[in-house]
């Protein structure tokens, strides 16, 4: 065999076991639970995203609005150019909003998964002075959403199809490692271009950054802001998660470490700095990186967990038979405890099954672990007693059974509120 | 001969189905791989520091990158965060009487997104002057009650330098005058 001709062979096997490699690495296929988790965290931060954007609704981005209304450049659309009434505005601002509850729990998830793309898109470009890299990097990972198969996993989606919101799909994996990457291309391009700066280099940078009343929320102690230590080990520290992320992310065995060095990272700047939604986007890359096995782990534990609640909540309210989920709690039942002969009605005393419960639940205070008693009847109390039973009393369980809508921040919108909340005009002689 | 090609028939419709399968999944891997690259090109194009090879690339991907969203900028404070304090200052003048609008920063955590928007409106009037004409008007709009005639509006910003941790250097203030604007008035 000639130089030649070996050469060619070799250039021919590398090149083949790049495309082995390029093949195993973007189209090997997974169970998407990693990817139904992302799609819920970023549908929760789309929701929060649009929340926000519908105040100062017309102000930002109305016929009315603040910034020049020359035609933009090219190949930037927004649907409000096509539609550019305030009406045809509030009408986008719901559908986004809906559009995003309808991506958390993965309901018809292509086409709510497009909507908050095109929509998100739409408003950014419409007034794209009032957004930052937070902003953009949602509507990177919008794009993504919408391009990955995002309801194959922890969806109703899913829920109509097999039955369970908590079964996922198999399915090549591309849009996933896209997200991943982009986690590093942030980290990197931003390393790269800090480190250009003679702030990061000399280690002054963080203090500068905590000193600017425009973006300061929880005061840092002049004392420490104004110390060369404290700020050189931020600094470099900052520069050194950030590196050690983008490298180190891809090394299992670094890869917890690291991101949790990332957390620990952004809740500080989240609660230091106003950088409005930057750390919870990054939050969202950071999930695509939880294997799925963990993220099975996790949704089934979830899953276990509601539905220990609701079984509770069930032997409270007496659900009469024909729940349109129940095979479902047999199936799991089955899985966790072994096959069960089920009684007859007839069979079944609803005073027997009360005190089953009551022991059930006394079991359950003095371990937690027992907990599952207290399921078994109670799923039996669901299927069996009569609606006219006398139903258990509620046991007080001290539990979060979600914010009250009160607790909620109230935002103020319109003009009024612009001036009163952002604007603060100070009226009278300069 | 009829009977041998039925069963021959049967025997390969089953493999020809599979390569097609095959044939289709190929494709479609080549063109999601040809997407793949081009969202990595654009994500390391608009992050790398100015270079002949992002002069080179960017007129090209362009088209793509803005038609998708996919373009992006990781330059947060960076190559250095601003150093110096700052306050845009709006003064409308209406029938000899001045008025003014400022950009009052919000330190509630909750409260902190929403004006983040305003802070990125007033780092865009402090560095571009683009927007400084159309905000000047609509804070204008805002002062003014109807019938009311404005004489001249300014936007003004104030800066003070902040010193280098651990140094007590003398602070620099500064105003400079970012817009302004005169309206003439004629009579009837």
């Amino acid at each position: 065999m000639s130089p030649a001709s070996t050469a060619v062979s070799g250039i021919r096997e590398h090149a083949a076991s790049f495309v082995q490699k390029w093949r195993e690495f973007f189209f090997t296929p997974q169970p998407t639970y990693t990817l139904g988790l992302v799609r819920i965290a970023f549908g929760l931060l789309a929701l929060m995203w649009s929340i926000e954007v519908g105040q100062d609704l017309y102000d930002r981005f109305g016929a009315t609005r603040f910034v020049p209304k020359t035609s933009s450049p090219d190949y930037l659309w927004s649907i409000f150019q096509l539609f550019p009434s305030d009406d045809a505005l509030m009408l986008g601002w719901i559908v986004l909003m809906a559009a995003s509850v309808a991506l958390i729990v993965g309901w018809h998830t292509r086409i709510a998964a497009i909507l908050v793309f095109v929509l998100i898109m739409s408003f950014e470009r419409q007034n794209p002075w009032i957004f930052n890299g937070g902003d953009a990097l949602i509507r990177l990972e919008a794009l993504f959403i919408a391009l990955a198969p995002s309801g194959a996993a922890l969806s109703l989606d899913e829920r109509r199809r097999t039955g369970s919101f908590f079964s996922a799909q198999e399915r090549e994996i591309w849009v996933l490692r896209l997200i991943q990457i982009q986690l590093s291309v942030i980290y990197l391009s931003t390393v790269i271009a800090k480190l250009r700066g003679e702030t990061w280099q000399n280690g002054t940078a963080v203090s500068y950054a905590l000193r600017l009343k425009d973006i300061q929320l929880i005061p840092v102690p002049e004392s420490l802001v104004g110390s060369p230590l404290f700020s050189q080990t931020l600094t470099w520290g900052t520069l050194l998660i950030e590196a050690g992320i983008a490298i180190l992310v891809w090394n299992r065995r670094w890869r917890l470490p690291v991101l949790l060095a990332g957390v620990v990272l952004h809740l500080s700047i989240t609660l230091t700095l106003a950088i409005g939604f930057f750390s919870f986007a990054m939050f969202v890359l950071y999930l695509a990186f939880v294997p799925p096995e963990r993220a099975e782990a996790f949704a089934k534990g979830v899953q276990r967990r509601l539905l220990s609640l609701r079984g509770r909540g069930e032997g409270e309210t007496a659900e009469p038979a024909g729940f349109d989920d129940a095979p479902e709690l047999d199936e799991v039942d089955q899985a966790e405890f072994g096959p069960e002969p089920e009684p007859a009605v007839s069979e079944v005393d609803p005073d027997e099954i009360r005190s089953a419960l009551a022991a059930a639940r006394g079991s359950e205070h003095r371990a937690g672990e027992h907990r599952t008693g207290e399921h078994r009847a109670s799923r039996r109390l669901r299927v069996h007693l009569p609606d006219s039973a006398p139903r258990p009393e509620p046991v007080p369980d001290g539990r979060d059974h979600g914010a009250p809508a009160h607790a909620l921040p109230e935002y103020p919108t319109g003009r009024h509120a612009l001036v009163g909340a952002a604007g603060s005009p100070r009226l009278g002689d300069t | 001969m009829p009977t041998s090609h039925k069963p021959r028939h049967a025997d390969t419709k089953p493999n020809s189905v599979g390569r097609l399968r095959d044939r289709w999944s190929q494709l479609r891997h080549i063109v999601i791989s040809g997407f793949i690259l081009i969202v990595l090109a654009i994500a390391v194009v608009w992050s790398v520091p100015d270079s002949p090879m992002r002069r080179a690339a960017q007129p090209v991907l362009t088209p793509v990158a803005a038609a998708t969203g996919l373009e992006q900028s990781w330059r947060m404070f960076s190559p250095n965060p601003p150093r110096r304090n700052s306050e845009v200052l709006v003064v409308v003048a209406v029938n000899g009487e001045k008025r003014t609008w400022t950009f009052e920063p919000d330190r509630n955590v909750l409260r902190s997104f929403h004006w983040d928007r305003w802070r990125k409106v007033k780092e865009q009037l402090m560095n571009s002057k683009k927007i400084r004409r159309d905000f000047a008007t609509w804070v204008a709009q805002q002062l003014t009650k109807p019938g009311e005639r404005v004489d001249r509006v300014s936007i003004v910003l104030f800066t003070e330098s902040l010193p280098a941790p651990g140094a007590d250097g003398p602070v620099k203030k500064n105003v400079e005058l970012l817009y302004d604007r005169k309206y003439v008035r004629t009579e009837k």
